[in-house]
């Protein structure tokens, strides 16, 4: 089943083209990794593949709706998509459980719910046991473990993860990467993964390369070697 | 996508609705097509305790921001739950009032002179009764007894003279049996014990304070009556006043009824209603324990009364609290939007995880609610707290009343909601910030601070100000009020307009060098932080002009209108005619004693044939004056009394020698000083009796003398003209070019040695201005100085790592430090400058109002003073001020690098 699916986007910023017709599917259990030099539009091409931005032209489907015709795209997030980032990606006040929560809570799920599906979530992540630290006390690895129970939480499959190693060092990463594979392999989640090290693409069913805006290669094969 | 897989999506998407959560959610494109009012209402409560759980932690963490906010908004709540906790609880009620003023009895009857019929309220406070034309027989315990059962307790209750260290003074009176059960409560006793025969007083703490002490010996009455000192007492609603507490007799000496005696009366039963008007019938007002202690609680108003009708007691109270509460929001709003600059990464992620707009929303309002909540809660019970303190510090101190602690819970309520209000208020425009930001360009990075949004389109601002201006002025000859409103109008025109003016300004920065143009563009770029700075500047600004513009006028144009025969600084000591001669000599000798040095001139007092004492004045009435002030008679509608003496006098009062003036004066001609009161060579003069009865009129030849400065009026009057005319001449007072230090104390000495010796200074009608702009001054330094150092920390915070990469690239300490004081002196100086505008404005309108009121219907001076002085200390002197302390205390080292984690 096809959970995100990009047809001929264009996204422009005034006189700069970001994206170029960019058309691209992502299937549930599919991880994507999407490669490319500064500036090239991957963290622009995430931001419409979860709704966090418009695209100037073409269209963008997540579990077969059209977003041009969702008027609220803030409910859709919550409810489709997580979000991963680099760093900053939890909020500091509340702790690791609270942070997983939160979408669901904003949902307008009640607190005893959300909490049951938030240890859930980060029992899949393999972080129950620091749901009552606040961010300040994680490592980065644990940070970007919450961050991803977080964006799997509730009934949301697909999930945006822009250079989450990024701050990491390499064994964390491979941890990471190896978390985000089997969300996609155990429950079915489709991962969209922009990112600079081949290394971490090697852990994608397939590498989309992009170039000014443009994809300029597509790979289907996984890359067990580099693993 | 197959058939099946969008059969497989359709079950997905049905499983997902059908769950709880699913239908809480139940927005539209979950596909459920109504929602239940109730999951609506748990899932509106899911979100509210998520953003208030966000605000709560975050205050915890931003503990220097959190202190600044909740003492923004906290410290006015606590001025103003002080002021009101402690004016209800100096507010007596005559429920709190029983035990000072009936002790343990029943009732208080209160005599008259005459036994016509009393009419009373419940707590005898307004008493009315039927005048006959002569007094009735006294009162005797016998006959009282048949009008009411029970056992009476005599009272006198009346002020007297004793003779303390420094002279002597009137003090309360206080002439009951202390030892009586029936008088329990009544006064504390504090030291000693209660007076026991008739020699014997205590004393309140305030007299032990003057000289007083316990087996000491304190002379009463001008008798010098000694009295044995026994013991301390206090009353308990009154701990700070003088009073003498004595056996009824022992002080006062029998008080006729009608002279506040009365009787106590501990009755069998409590004394009701019907017995009230029985009481009240024979001709008795009656102070009831069982029906004042059934009174509702009306007693009090801690709200001060406003004058005029309710309405605009309404409307005052409103503007009142707009100007409290918009004063509070903009000291509070840069710390709520360097807050939200601080967490836009944070919400962004919010939003990426789903958040919508109204929901970011939620969460930074929910900030004002917890802080403001926090902040109100604080200064409500800070404020009762020192509300009580005032009231009980204050009351021994500055002899106020005083009851039990009283809180006006509605009103105090009201003030912290207020409170609570101010918080959300100033979290409202970076809320509507965090609701539009965009998400995907705040996580690139790419978003600018403060979008430029509506600032640039000042209309709004513009209209309000012009509707401001308009009202002010159109007003300004008809209602004070009117004025009062239409200053706020243009005072939100102009905050309105900040935004436009903080850009506009930014714009010119270009040209200024670095330290200036880093902080003005930095100020311009956080347009809301600046804004609010400034307008909270710009509010104290305009208020401080308004006052001080209308209040150096006030006291410009009193100076204007005040007349006097005597010169500036002149220190007049007066007694009766009826103040024997060898007390007047006396009186001469204290006087020499206690201003050695300084030159005494004697004056006269007129006697007429009945042997009273007339006051002389000028016989014209004011219409018939040619100009709108000079030609009055000094004090012409009450005690405009001329001088009666010889040429010492004349030479005193014109402050020179006047040779043709003297050589009049000693033929028994008026000397008129100025020319308004002499017409044809003649002055007419009217002898008025200080004890009633027919006016005298009389006509002396005049001439007139130039007058010393321009505000004397008046003539002299020489005695021999006075005697001819058949008066008898007495010389009881005396004038000195002398402003005593302590004029209470000279009276008080002076007092000792004739009693109603009376003294004045003539002073300057504006000599108070000063104190006044001072006061204004120091209240605005508060406010500007507090609203610029919380911004300018806010933003040299905001600014480090533009400072640091500064110091990095070679700048000196000293450069931070103007970078700092110059935001400081930017956001000060112009508030300032837009708050002198606007307060020019209200001032102009409020002077011109003033103008069509007062005594004087047409013909009032219309003066305009400006006090250069105080606005330029206002508008230049504060934002150097603030520029120079925030500079001075500013950190110049540049904070060590850190790797982020």
């Amino acid at each position: 089943m096809t959970v995100v699916r990009l047809r001929e986007v264009t996204r422009e910023h005034g006189q700069v083209r970001a994206l170029r017709g960019v058309s691209l599917e992502v299937s549930a259990g599919e991880l994507v990794a999407v490669m490319g030099p500064s500036g090239s539009g991957k963290s622009t091409l995430l931001n419409l593949a979860g709704g966090l931005d418009r695209p100037t032209s073409g269209n963008v489907e997540i579990e077969g709706r059209d977003l041009a015709g969702v008027p609220d795209l803030a409910a859709l997030r919550r409810r489709s998509v997580g979000y991963v980032f680099q760093d900053l990606n939890l909020i500091p006040s509340l702790t690791a459980a609270e942070n997983v929560m939160l979408p669901r809570e904003l949902d307008g799920v009640r607190s005893r719910q959300a909490r049951t599906e938030a240890m859930t979530a980060l029992a899949e992540a393999g972080a129950e046991e620091i749901a009552g630290r606040f961010p300040e006390e994680l490592s980065g690895g644990q940070r970007q473990r919450v961050a991803i129970a977080r964006a799997l939480a509730g009934e949301r499959r697909l999930l945006l993860a822009d250079e989450p190693t990024g701050a990491l060092d390499t064994a964390t990463g491979d941890e990471i990467l190896r978390l985000l594979r089997s969300r996609c392999d155990d429950a079915g989640a489709a991962v969209l993964l922009v990112t600079h090290e081949p290394r971490y693409a090697a852990w994608a069913d397939r590498v989309v390369y992009l170039r000014d805006g443009l994809i300029a290669e597509s790979g289907s094969v996984r890359l067990e070697s580099a693993r | 996508m197959s058939a099946e897989e969008e059969r497989a999506a359709s079950a997905e998407e049905k499983r997902v609705a059908s769950t709880p959560e699913g239908r809480a959610a139940g927005a539209p494109e979950a596909g459920v097509p109504h929602l239940n009012a109730f999951t609506a209402f748990t899932g509106r409560w899911a979100v509210l305790r998520a953003a208030l759980r966000i605000s709560r932690r975050d205050a915890w963490r931003a503990k220097g921001r959190t202190a600044l906010i909740m003492v923004m908004i906290g410290l006015p709540v606590l001025v103003i739950t002080a002021l009101i906790t402690g004016r209800a609880t100096t507010d007596v009620t005559p429920y709190e009032q029983l035990d000072s003023t009936l002790g343990s009895a029943d009732a208080r009857l209160i005599t008259f002179p005459t036994r016509g019929r009393v009419r009373q309220d419940v707590a005898a406070r307004s008493i009315g009764q039927h005048k006959a034309s002569r007094p009735d027989r006294q009162w005797t315990p016998a006959e009282l007894g048949t009008l009411l059962d029970g056992r009476l307790l005599r009272y006198q209750q009346k002020t007297g003279e004793v003779r303390l260290p420094d002279g002597y003074d009137w003090v309360d009176v206080l002439e009951v049996d202390l030892r009586d059960p029936m008088t329990r409560g009544m006064r504390e006793l504090v030291e000693g014990r209660f007076p026991a025969a008739p020699g014997e007083v205590a004393v309140s703490p305030a007299l032990t304070g003057r000289g007083a002490r316990i087996g000491g010996t304190l002379p009463v009455t001008r008798d010098n009556r000694p009295m044995r000192v026994v013991g301390v007492v206090q009353n308990p609603n009154r701990p700070g006043s003088a009073e003498l507490t004595a056996l009824p007799e022992a002080v006062l000496g029998h008080q006729n009824d009608g002279d506040n005696s009365g009787w106590l009366a501990d009755t069998p039963g409590s004394v009701r209603r019907a017995d009230v008007r029985r009481l009240n019938q024979a001709g008795l007002a009656v102070q009831s324990r069982a029906l004042i202690e059934r009174l509702p609680d009306d007693g009090e108003s801690p709200v001060p009364a406003m004058s005029g009708s309710p309405t605009r007691g309404a409307v005052s109270l409103g503007v009142a609290i707009v100007l409290v509460v918009m004063e509070t929001v903009l000291l509070a709003g840069p710390a709520f939007a360097v807050g939200l600059r601080r967490r836009r990464r944070e919400l962004a992620v919010l939003a990426a995880q789903g958040a919508s707009g109204r929901q970011l929303k939620a969460v930074v309002l929910a900030d004002g609610l917890v802080l403001g909540g926090a902040a109100a809660l604080m200064g409500m019970v800070l404020g009762i707290g020192a509300g009580a303190l005032i009231a009980s510090v204050g009351a021994p101190l500055l002899n106020w009343t005083h009851g039990p602690l009283d809180v006006p819970w509605p009103e105090v309520l009201a003030v912290a909601a207020l409170g609570v209000v101010s918080g959300v208020t100033a979290a409202l425009v970076p809320a509507v910030q965090a609701s539009r930001q965009s998400p995907a360009q705040v996580l690139a990075g790419r978003a600018a601070v403060d979008p430029p949004g509506r600032a640039a389109r000042p209309l709004l601002g513009l209209v309000l100000v012009v509707l401001g201006t308009g009202g002010c002025f159109a007003a300004a000859r008809h209602d004070d009020l009117a004025v009062v409103i239409s200053a706020v109008v243009l005072a939100l025109g102009l905050i309105v307009l900040m935004p436009w003016l903080v850009r506009s300004t930014g714009r010119l920065a270009g040209r200024l060098p670095l330290p200036l143009r880093l902080s003005v563009r930095d100020a311009a770029r956080h347009r809301v932080r600046t804004s609010s700075a400034a307008g909270a500047v710009m509010g104290a600004t305009m208020a401080a002009v308004v006052l001080g513009l209308v209040a150096a006028s006030a006291f410009a144009q009193r100076e204007a209108e005040r007349t006097s025969v005597e010169p500036l600084g002149t220190l007049t000591i007066r007694t009766w005619a009826s103040t024997t001669d060898g007390q007047w000599s006396r009186l001469r000798v204290e006087a020499e004693r206690l201003l050695p040095g300084v030159p005494l001139v004697p004056g006269a007092v007129a006697v007429n044939a009945e042997g009273k004492e007339v006051r002389l004045q000028g016989d014209r009435h004011p219409l018939h004056c040619a100009g709108p002030t000079k030609c009055l008679p000094p004090r012409w509608d009450g005690g405009g009394i001329l001088p009666v003496g010889d040429e010492r006098l004349l030479t005193f009062l014109l402050e020179r020698h006047d040779p043709r003036a003297e050589a009049a004066l000693a033929r028994g001609s008026a000397v008129v000083i100025g020319s308004g009161m002499a017409h044809d060579g003649v002055v007419q003069l009217v002898a008025e009796s200080w004890e009633g009865g027919e006016d005298e009129r009389l006509t002396l030849p005049a001439v007139v003398a130039k007058a010393a400065e321009p505000a004397q009026t008046g003539a002299l009057i020489p005695a021999s003209a006075l005697e001819k005319a058949g008066f008898t001449v007495v010389e009881r007072h005396l004038y000195a070019a002398h402003v005593p230090a302590d004029e209470a104390r000279l009276q008080r000495a002076l007092n000792t040695v004739a009693s109603g010796v009376n003294i004045s200074v003539e002073r300057r009608g504006d000599e108070d201005a000063l104190t006044v702009l001072l006061v204004l001054l120091g209240a605005a330094m508060v406010l500007v100085l507090g609203g610029t150092f919380a911004a300018t920390g806010l933003a040299a915070a905001d600014m480090r790592q533009d400072l640091d990469t500064m110091s990095a690239v070679g700048a000196a300490p000293r450069v931070r430090r103007l970078v700092v004081a110059a935001q400081a002196a930017y956001l000060s100086g112009l508030g300032a400058a837009v708050g002198l505008a606007g307060g020019a404005v209200g001032g102009a309108a409020l002077i011109r109002w003033n103008w069509e009121t007062g005594i004087h219907p047409g013909g009032h001076p219309q003066v305009v003073e400006i006090p250069w002085l105080f606005l330029a200390g206002l508008v230049v002197g504060l934002p150097l001020l603030a520029a120079l302390v925030a500079g001075t205390f500013t950190r110049t080292r540049p904070a060590r690098a850190r790797r982020v984690a």
